[in-house]
């Protein structure tokens, strides 16, 4: 008689097991830091997120209809979720809320010249903070896992939206022009900022801020030009970059953080510090996040929130990395000899922690 | 390719061995290399290549024309306009056609090498294009009929004018662009920072 087998499917690779473990280790390391992992809910009514998210933002999210006709979308984007879960069900617990996720997502990413649809993210959300402690616990916070995980060449590029959003808002009321103004910022194309200005009609000293934006290396002294220069939002956010600048080198992160006062918001939903986490060793960045005070109002009561999300493929992708070309090769101790022998050397060895295999050449001894 | 080396050398950073690199594909820039302290290779890749190399990783900066660049749509860091190859880029056709005898919702065949480009500004203009791609001598997709028009870049305009083609719309300049890629650490937006810096220098504060 033959016994037929049924095999649901291949064993898991070692990249789900190192991403497996990646989400362990990270939520353990943001559990110390008080943050509490929460569940993100895979759909959510379309109808309460659009006014956040906005028809543009939506369109890489995957949207389609409930059973009842209700237009679901899944989860692309945690940020606006996590409010909106916030504001219908977290409401009432004493203020600031620490959260942290590791989830899948499904959205259209644009990664080089392809799309992705689906992707691992890790991160987290505080709500109901402001002002430079909540900004520098965050970023202490995102420092001190990447540490812990082995990732100590992370550094941060952060800027300001309020600064960026400021002086293009300053310079022009065209809304075309301020577009066009952004992205020319965001690709640090000083040339073609200046025939956008001479195109638009801006000002001299409009067009000299904008050109300090495009600075590849920006300093304190072009955070101090544009704090002088301007008043409202762009000052209170350049001396607050000032502020959190000298906290971090305080804390001994200078070497690992840089100014960039290019960036812009292609989330919709940012409305202060902003920064993406790169690293010499990817190719790409691994992760962002930033201040955005006004998301959550869409959903209920007005409150202050910041937080970050990691792209979990890179960072499992460089760590494979890292223990490729440093880590000596984990030795897997084999054992042979009868069963009971053999099986009692391995528990041994494995009772001190070291991977182990049984060989099983000669399965009946 | 040469006009970039021969920029990089008045800016300090000449490859070894002279301007003439024959048919090498990567050789290092060792005066360069000991000015700003690390090792600099230069790649020679097509220059509709350059942005891809760039954005993957690949190589840290690049230098290629804003005409491929807009056609990859690669995302990437523009901190700097080199001071040479700029040219037009246009829509020609046939001596005797007008712009003006096109209208919104038209249907128009058009040969270009820059179907994105393209298809933006005739998207803008409301026009339907039904876009042939091609890769070389683009005139003669207007001068054997299989287009209306074209879409390709014009220097001095003597290939249009010696294949009786007129320029009907330009729809702007291209240039040479110092390139970068989005994710740059401290070291390397530093190295990038002191590229800039000779580049101006050189350049004596002119188009950028």
């Amino acid at each position: 008689m033959h016994a037929t087998r049924f095999y649901s499917g291949t064993p898991l690779s070692t990249r789900t097991r190192r991403r497996r473990r990646l989400f362990q280790e990270a939520m353990k390391i943001l559990d110390s830091w008080s943050y509490s992992e929460v569940e993100v809910p895979l759909l959510a009514p379309y109808a309460d997120l659009r006014s956040a998210l906005g028809e543009d933002r939506s369109s890489d999210l995957f949207r389609f209809t409930g059973r009842d006709g209700e237009l679901l979308v899944l989860r692309g984007d945690v940020t606006p979720l996590i409010s909106w879960q916030y504001a219908n069900h977290l409401q009432g617990r004493a203020l600031p809320v620490r959260l942290s996720y590791s989830k899948r997502l499904a959205r259209v990413q644009r990664e080089f010249a392809r799309e992705r649809m689906e992707s691992y993210q890790l991160g987290v959300e505080l709500i109901g903070a402001s002002g430079l402690r909540a900004d520098l616990e965050v970023l202490v916070v995102l420092f001190d896992l990447f540490d812990s995980i082995g990732l100590n060449s992370a550094e941060l590029r952060i800027g300001h939206i309020g600064i960026t959003r400021g002086v293009v808002t300053a310079a022009t009321e065209d809304l075309e022009a301020r577009e066009l103004l952004l992205d020319a910022i965001e690709r640090k194309d000083r040339f073609e900022v200046d025939q956008l200005c001479l195109d638009y009609d801006v000002s001299d000293k409009s067009c000299s801020s904008m050109r300090r934006l495009c600075a590849v290396a920006p300093d304190f002294f072009d955070l101090n030009y544009l704090g002088d220069r301007h008043d409202g939002p762009v000052k209170e956010s350049a001396e607050h970059l000032l502020q959190l600048f000298d906290a971090l080198e305080a804390l001994g992160y200078h070497d690992r953080v840089q100014l960039d006062l290019s960036r812009r918001d292609h989330r919709g939903y940012y409305s202060g510090v902003i920064f993406s986490v790169v690293s010499e060793l990817a190719d790409s960045p691994l992760g962002g996040g930033g201040r955005y005070d006004d998301l959550i109002g869409h959903f209920g009561p007005e409150l202050p929130a910041i937080g970050f999300g990691l792209n979990a493929d890179r960072l499992v992708d460089l760590l494979e990395e890292i223990e490729n070309d440093t880590a000596e090769q984990s030795e897997v101790a084999s054992y042979s000899g009868t069963a009971i022998e053999a099986v009692r050397s391995a528990l041994e060895t494995r009772r001190s922690g070291k991977k182990v295999r049984v060989e099983s050449h000669d399965t009946n001894r | 390719m040469d006009a970039s080396l021969e920029f990089l050398s008045q800016a300090g950073l000449a490859p070894s061995g002279g301007l003439d690199i024959g048919r090498r594909l990567v050789f290092p820039l060792v005066e360069a290399s000991e000015a700003l302290g690390v090792s600099i290779e230069v790649l020679a890749v097509k220059n509709a290549d350059v942005a891809t190399y760039v954005e993957h990783g690949v190589a840290e900066f690049g230098v290629c024309g804003t005409d491929v660049l807009n056609e990859s749509g690669a995302n990437v860091l523009r901190p700097y306009t080199l001071p040479f190859g700029r040219c037009r880029i246009a829509i020609a056709g046939r001596r005797g056609m007008s712009i003006e005898q096109f209208e919104v919702g038209d249907t128009i065949r058009v040969a270009s090498k820059f179907p994105r480009t393209t298809l933006k500004h005739f998207a803008y203009r409301g026009w339907n294009p039904e876009i042939i791609k091609l890769n070389g001598s683009v005139e003669l997709g207007a001068v054997l009929g299989i287009a209306d028009v074209i879409v390709d870049l014009v220097e001095t305009g003597n290939t249009l004018r010696e294949n009786d083609l007129v320029i009907l719309e330009d729809l702007g300049e291209t240039s040479v662009k110092l390139i970068a890629a989005r994710s740059l650490a401290r070291q390397q937006t530093r190295i990038l920072g002191e590229l800039v810096d000779r580049f101006r220098e050189v350049d004596g504060g002119g188009i950028d």
